[in-house]
């Protein structure tokens, strides 16, 4: 529960940062409500719930007799858990797909999640890799042509190169001209 | 009537038009079932198709499309937790925690065929109604249309699955995230933080992809949960008992009434049309505590409701030439391409229109059930592959969804801390639906807020006194305060009698 108060304190301070700034916002004036009154208003609210949250926990965490001191809150466990090692391999993904590309950031995320999540034999966890990146890249690419992240230098060319295998697209030409008849 | 119901069946059992309407309603499922791939992109990809056909079979192409995509989306909403399109994220709510206990297949089945029952009530409603009810929908100014969002947002207070407290946080952190980006009134920036990225507001699409799926994902890596494997991946796709029919038959009717008109309201559509009917289903329900939980109710609300909102955007499309929403302006676009004068005159002139839009929206909600039948099935036999597998290709697909809805990488990087922040979300006990319904509906509150007191200059009774919008207020203030006054008489009475 001191995690929980902790976060909530950490929103408060961030909600009543942005309702400073709200005041610091130039209004010209077009409609009588303006920029800032709406979004003045929520955020008064939701600090005054924040506030009343914490309160509220506050009170609960004495009744129940927790500590209230931080050492109660397991940071141990968390650093070395699995869900930790998740949400660090999730972050990098956008940056990897602009340097890297499509296919190669995928085919890594995957095995490396796979593993994570308790799957040993690699085989297998390289045959779903592949299969499911090729798949997804040529209903996506081709087929729906929707571009995917290229990447740079030779990642770029080669995803050019299996962007010009338009199989899906072909089907897709094929069934157009059918209509057309 | 009789002759709109004959001349649309005339239109589309011809077969060149029969087989266009099965293709179309073939793609609108996959479609709608691929994360990211909105309905109204669905119905964008599907533009080049309708080059060489004529404007009348060009329309009912599409329009199958369309209903499809919509009912496509509930079927990976149930599954993964994936809303294929935003208005499948109510069937989230309930659809998955079936999945869970295994009974996926039973919510795949209420939810196609709510979905086509509330496509042909709309049909029906659309085409009996279509003038009168464009006319009263021309009725709904400012006023009432923040009426009708502040309505939305009164799911609010029964949304909480512990705290109110903490609901009502998380919808006004939903409503303040609205905010974030150019004022559409004054043009100025608000809490970008002097990055060009939020400029122009947080798209609504990652922020739920990463809430919904990624936060799901992150929960099992933490504390992994075995769905039940035996029923799963064989999931067929199952009916509920006639007894159970019985008992939504209601939730269906008024999901799919309410759908159809808030789908005809200008800025609203099916996304806000499934939490809409979601609300009012939980405050009529008498058991508003099982919703959220996995049960049929939940469903039948939302697909009622996100289907009955598809016939509705095609009224004042068809009778005015105001596109209701964006895929009816995808639709419209086509209709100008293909020389038709969209306007008031259409339905007078050109009737077949109405009839074809008519007739292919009652083909494509019946073939669509047997066709999401056959794609639901593929889909479930996912779920029997292990979650080890499971859960990096629901990351992937998010990805693709998140990427694909403006070729930005930005748009991932934001799906990513939505699913990192959802995570922590849920583990204070904070809720991701509320936080979500805020974002829906915070650009339409606060624009016709702000345009409705332009209207009165700048006085708010003023700006409230229609009798629609009068009504509209009584209700929500009703459905707002109702379970935090029940709720705060409890507590009271247990503190008395402790």
């Amino acid at each position: 529960m001191t995690l929980e108060i902790l976060i909530n304190m950490i929103l408060t301070v961030f909600f009543s940062i942005c309702l400073y700034l709200s005041t610091l916002l130039e209004d010209p004036g077009l409609d009588p409500l303006g920029a800032k009154k709406w979004p003045q208003v929520i955020l008064v609210l939701l600090i005054a719930l924040l506030i009343s949250n914490i309160v509220q926990l506050y009170k609960k965490q004495k009744k129940d007799g927790e500590s209230h001191s931080l050492k109660s809150v397991d940071f141990k466990g968390f650093f070395k858990s699995k869900l930790l090692i998740g949400m660090v391999m999730l972050v990098p993904i956008p940056f990897m797909l602009d340097f890297i590309g499509f296919i190669p950031t995928i085919l890594m995320f995957l095995a490396g999640y796979m593993v994570l999540l308790g799957e040993r034999k690699p085989v297998k966890i390289a045959i779903v890799s592949l299969v499911t990146t090729f798949v997804i890249f040529f209903i996506f690419s081709s087929g729906l042509s929707i571009m995917l992240p290229r990447g740079t230098g030779v990642f770029r060319e080669f995803h050019m190169f299996l962007e010009n295998i338009k199989i899906l697209s072909n089907m897709k030409g094929v069934l157009s001209i059918c209509f057309q008849f | 009537m009789f002759s709109v119901l004959i001349e649309g069946f005339g239109i589309v059992f011809q077969p060149e038009t029969f087989i266009l309407i099965f293709f179309g309603t073939v793609i609108g499922v996959i479609f709608g079932s691929m994360p990211g791939v909105s309905a109204s992109m669905a119905v964008a990809l599907a533009l080049p198709f309708v080059y060489p056909l004529d404007g009348v079979v060009a329309i009912a192409f599409l329009v199958s499309v369309y209903c499809a995509s919509i009912t496509g989306g509930g079927v990976t909403a149930i599954l993964f937790k994936i809303p294929g399109t935003p208005s499948n994220a109510t069937t989230t709510f309930d659809g998955y925690p079936m999945a869970q206990r295994g009974e996926a297949g039973k919510a795949l089945g209420v939810s196609l065929i709510c979905s086509a029952i509330g496509g042909i009530i709309a049909a029906f409603m659309m085409a009996l109604f279509s003038p009168a009810l464009s006319a009263a929908a021309l009725k709904f100014g400012p006023g009432e249309l923040f009426a009708v969002s502040l309505l939305g947002l009164s799911v609010l207070s029964c949304l909480s699955s512990g705290s109110i407290t903490k609901t009502l946080i998380s919808g006004l952190i939903g409503l303040f995230i609205a905010t974030i980006g150019f004022d559409s009134t004054s043009g100025i920036l608000r809490f970008t933080f002097g990055t060009t990225s939020l400029q122009s507001g947080l798209p609504m699409i990652p922020v739920m992809i990463g809430l919904f799926a990624i936060t799901e994902v992150l929960k099992n890596t933490a504390k992994p949960k075995k769905i039940d494997d035996a029923q799963d991946s064989n999931a067929k796709t199952t009916f509920p008992s006639w007894a159970e029919w019985f008992r939504i038959k209601w939730i269906i009717l008024r999901s799919s009434v309410i759908g159809t008109f808030v789908g005809i309201l200008p800025g609203a559509g099916a996304t806000i049309a499934s939490f809409l009917c979601y609300t009012t289903e939980t405050k009529l329900s008498k058991h508003p505590e099982k919703f959220g939980t996995g049960i049929i109710d939940g469903i039948a609300a939302s697909e009622s409701a996100n289907n009955g909102a598809t016939g509705g955007s095609m009224v004042p499309l068809l009778s005015l030439g105001i596109p209701g929403g964006n895929a009816a302006a995808i639709m419209m676009s086509a209709l100008v391409m293909k020389g038709v004068q969209v306007g008031p005159l259409l339905l007078k002139t050109q009737p077949e229109y109405l009839s074809s839009v008519f007739g292919s929206m009652m083909l494509t909600n019946i073939l669509m059930v047997i066709i999401a039948m056959g794609i639901a099935k593929v889909f479930s036999k996912i779920l029997g592959v292990p979650y080890s597998i499971l859960g990096p290709i629901i990351i992937v697909l998010s990805i693709v969804g998140a990427y694909a809805l403006n070729n930005s990488t930005g748009d991932v990087l934001l799906m990513v801390f939505a699913g990192l922040i959802g995570y922590v979300f849920s583990y204070i006990g904070y809720s991701s639906a509320a936080l979500i319904l805020g974002l829906v509906l915070g650009e339409l509150c606060e624009t016709n807020l702000r345009r409705a007191m332009s209207l009165s200059d700048g006085d708010f009774v003023g700006a409230m006194t229609s009798p629609i919008t009068i009504v509209l207020l009584i209700v929500s203030a009703l459905l707002i305060f109702t379970p935090i006054i029940s709720n705060l008489i409890k507590t009271r009475k247990d503190v008395a009698n402790t």
